[in-house]
């Protein structure tokens, strides 16, 4: 029987720095920033990349942050099948991981759909998790400013994720700190029996920004490389999400990036407790946002017949995506599973700019009366002023309007800063209803 | 900080005067803690005192309702107490009324702390938990102290400017603000906490309690619809080349106006898009998509006789419900000026 075991080897990286030769010494990452510029730098789109090493309590903002990843390597091979390893399933084996660390890609044209800001110090470090990891910033200058954007886009995906896997190479054949292992079936059917069996369902991308029609946006990676995403509800294994499989599309790294994926909490959670408190079922129910009315019921339908029908489900853990359409979504799945009998918890993200509970979600069914609160993307922090800005000259809000002071005190929307409001539940930002 | 100077709200009842016979009381001011104001005393001690009293009748207040809250508003300002109790209420619908209202009213004008009590049936809870932080009681005074007590450690944290918990933990009425807070716990951690107990039929505690959904009465039909005039109104950004009315790509508290040609409809102009909710690019091809001129032209003189020759257009991403709303009644103004039937209603 294949294994399906995933047992990543941790490494725990404490200090990142510059070196002649890229290696690990201890609990230090040394990087050889030539060999690494020179491979990102072979891309064709590129005229220029610039690496920085960032590290916790530094006086400095990262801006135009498009994605973050955290530097793995499978020992099989084969990391980020369809981008850069060939399409082949993943999600068991080994593969080593520097925790501690986090590659950072940027997007200088500043046309990530969800761009963000990672402070190191002041008020906004604590509202990202990146303020407390070495972050390896990749700045990558386009040659041609007007370039597609998608284009630029796809450009840069490949840069973090071949950076991700050429740091994480560096741990070698070496000892880790710790192995996370991760194997549902662990749990044989004895120990099963009276356990509540609970799904996970993962809203992965909505179609609503997508331009199908250009080459650069069909070629965006979102499961197992590119191609035309499933629009009908469909099973990934859990482990297939922490390995690789998935991405949340171009530019929504601020708020759903890959290093979250790649540490998807509900997951880790779900993960924790099974065999003792539940039995987590071995399918991750995973949607693409479709836009219209038709194909939502549709979605939301099925879904919960495989929720049902299926999975065999006792409850459920129904998160999203950032848009108002994943929300939708969401609220129709609540009531179809509710309908059946599934328990569920809908997780969500407030869009109340003025703090008042009647804007902050869209769902008005009863039957979402399980609600855990991601955050509320419209809420506002005071970002401290700092010595130094990565990532570029310009940092546009959604509305068009550029940040004028970039190195000094503003406040900006929660949105803006990097997994602060995040869907795969590794933030601890939330909400208190007063 | 010095002493903590608390002035104490009462009707005529809890102030020691009497029954409904004396609801026409007009405002009495005494030095003192009266009646259930000894409990605040109580709870006082040794960071402040209760400097005065001011009973007034329910009756008098909610048929004098401005002269009385002058009257009462001068007795306090002239206090100048660092925070004010009102009630507790309990049920007593125009007591609560009173209750809420002042202390609106001098949250709003003296810019002081106020805390009253009141049960969740007392008509006042849900006209006031907005704006006036209202403790929890039960239908009679049986835990009179208790309600107290809630009411002063509510009080004494806003007068001191601590941070208050929330609503549960407090005793409050939720007043439906949201509040951004860093808890100890991952979203992913309280999801699966949650899902647990609601599996296992243990109790547990929403974040986010869904808001009541107004549900908005359907115009009545078009008695005529082969005489009717129709209009075409958007919420998906379009606007004129330029942005004239500088709609916002999010947040949209205005709408533009488009107008539009008998013969060539949307043409002979060009056009933007502000929303972030979709990829703009079909429409900037076409605007018919996003508001189907080209179609409602060639339909007139056949079901309906014509149409409106505006398109209203604004930014339907992230709007708030209250601008909502405003945009709406401002664009309903305009169309029933213009004598429109029907609006179609395009969104993305």
């Amino acid at each position: 029987m294949k294994e399906n075991k995933l047992r990543l080897l941790v490494r725990v990286i404490e200090e990142v720095e510059f070196g002649p030769k890229t290696c690990i010494e201890g609990a230090k990452l040394i990087i050889s920033k030539s060999e690494l510029t020179d491979l990102l730098a072979q891309d064709p789109v590129f005229a220029k990349v610039e690496i920085s090493i960032t590290r916790p309590g530094d006086n400095v903002r990262i801006i135009n942050v498009s994605d973050v990843v955290e530097p793995r390597f499978r020992v099989l091979g084969n990391d980020f099948p369809g981008v850069l390893g060939k399409i082949e399933a993943v999600g068991f084996g080994d593969a080593y991981v520097l925790r501690g660390v986090a590659v950072v890609e940027t997007n200088v044209l500043g046309t990530a759909l969800y761009r963000g800001i990672i402070d190191h110090s002041g008020e906004g470090a604590r509202f990202t998790p990146y303020s407390l990891t070495n972050n390896v910033v990749i700045v990558c200058q386009p040659k041609d400013q007007s370039v597609d954007k998608y284009e630029y886009a796809w450009a840069i995906r490949r840069a973090a994720l071949k950076a991700s896997v050429y740091l994480a190479k560096a741990a070698g054949k070496s000892e880790p700190e710790f192995i996370e292992e991760y194997d549902l079936d662990k749990v044989g059917d004895a120990d099963a029996s009276g356990l509540p069996r609970i799904g996970y369902l993962q809203q992965i991308v909505s179609l609503q920004h997508e331009d199908l029609r250009n080459p650069f946006n069909q070629k965006e990676p979102i499961v197992y490389g590119y191609g035309p995403l499933p629009s009908l509800p469909t099973l990934l294994h859990p482990n297939e999400i922490l390995d690789g499989a998935i991405m949340a599309g171009y530019g929504r790294g601020a708020v759903f990036s890959l290093y979250s994926l790649q540490n998807n909490s509900f997951i880790k959670e779900l993960y924790h407790r099974h065999g003792s408190e539940l039995l987590f079922s071995p399918g991750v129910l995973t949607i693409i946002v479709p836009t219209s009315m038709e194909e939502k019921d549709r979605v939301a339908s099925m879904a919960a017949q495989l929720a049902g029908s299926v999975l065999k489900l006792d409850g459920i853990v129904i998160s999203r995506d950032w848009t108002g359409a994943g929300e939708t979504t969401q609220a129709l799945l609540c009531e179809k599973m509710e309908d059946r009998g599934i328990k569920t918890v809908v997780t969500v993200r407030g869009a109340s700019a003025d703090n008042s509970l009647s804007d902050f979600v869209t769902i008005f069914s009863d039957k979402a009366d399980a609600v855990v609160s991601c955050g509320n993307g419209y809420d506002t922090v005071t970002l401290s002023p700092v010595s130094e800005v990565i990532g570029g000259e310009v940092f546009r809000l959604r509305s068009g309007v550029a940040i004028e002071n970039l190195s000094g005190k503003f406040s900006i929307q929660l949105v803006y800063v990097v997994d602060a409001v995040n869907f795969a539940g590794i933030s601890r930002v939330t909400t208190m209803v007063s | 900080m010095g002493e903590i100077k608390v002035i104490h709200y009462l009707n005529q009842f809890f102030g020691g005067y009497g029954g409904e016979d004396k609801a026409d009381l007009g405002p009495v001011f005494l030095e003192k803690p009266v009646g259930p104001g000894a409990l605040l005393q109580e709870r006082l001690k040794g960071i402040g005192r209760v400097t005065g009293t001011i009973v007034c009748g329910d009756n008098y207040f909610g048929e004098n309702q401005e002269k009385a809250t002058r009257t009462l508003l001068g007795m306090v300002e002239k206090c100048r107490p660092d925070l004010v109790i009102a009630g507790p209420a309990y049920k007593a619908g125009r007591y609560g009324f009173a209750c809420g209202s002042i202390c609106q009213e001098i949250q709003e004008h003296l810019k002081i702390p106020c805390v009253t009590g009141m049960n969740a049936l007392n008509p006042g809870t849900a006209q006031f938990r907005s704006d006036v932080y209202i403790v929890e009681t039960g239908e009679t005074p049986r835990k009179l102290r208790d309600d107290i007590m809630k009411m002063v450690n509510v009080g004494l944290k806003l007068v001191l400017h601590e941070k208050l918990g929330a609503p549960s933990e407090e005793g409050y009425f939720p007043r439906g603000r949201v509040i951004t807070v860093i808890g100890n716990e991952t979203s992913g951690r309280r999801a699966v906490d949650m899902i647990l107990a609601k599996v296992k039929g243990t109790p547990w505690q929403t974040e986010i309690p869904i808001p009541d959904v107004e549900i908005v009465p359907m115009a009545p039909g078009i008695s005529d619809l082969s005489a009717s005039t129709i209009a075409l109104v958007t919420d998906g950004g379009l606007t004129l080349a330029g942005n004239p009315d500088h709609i916002p790509n999010l947040n949209a508290k205005t709408f533009t106006q488009i107008g539009v040609s008998e013969t060539s409809g949307l043409s002979g102009n060009s056009y933007e898009v502000h929303h972030v909710g979709y990829n703009d690019a079909y429409v900037l091809e076409d605007p018919n998509r996003l508001v189907p001129v080209d179609v409602m032209l060639s339909g007139e003189g056949k079901a309906y006789a014509r149409l409106h020759p505006v398109v209203y257009s604004t930014s339907g991403a992230v709007t708030s419900k209250l601008n909502g709303q405003a945009i709406g009644r401002q664009i309903a103004a305009r169309l029933i000026e213009a004598k429109v039937d029907g609006v179609i209603l395009t969104s993305t």
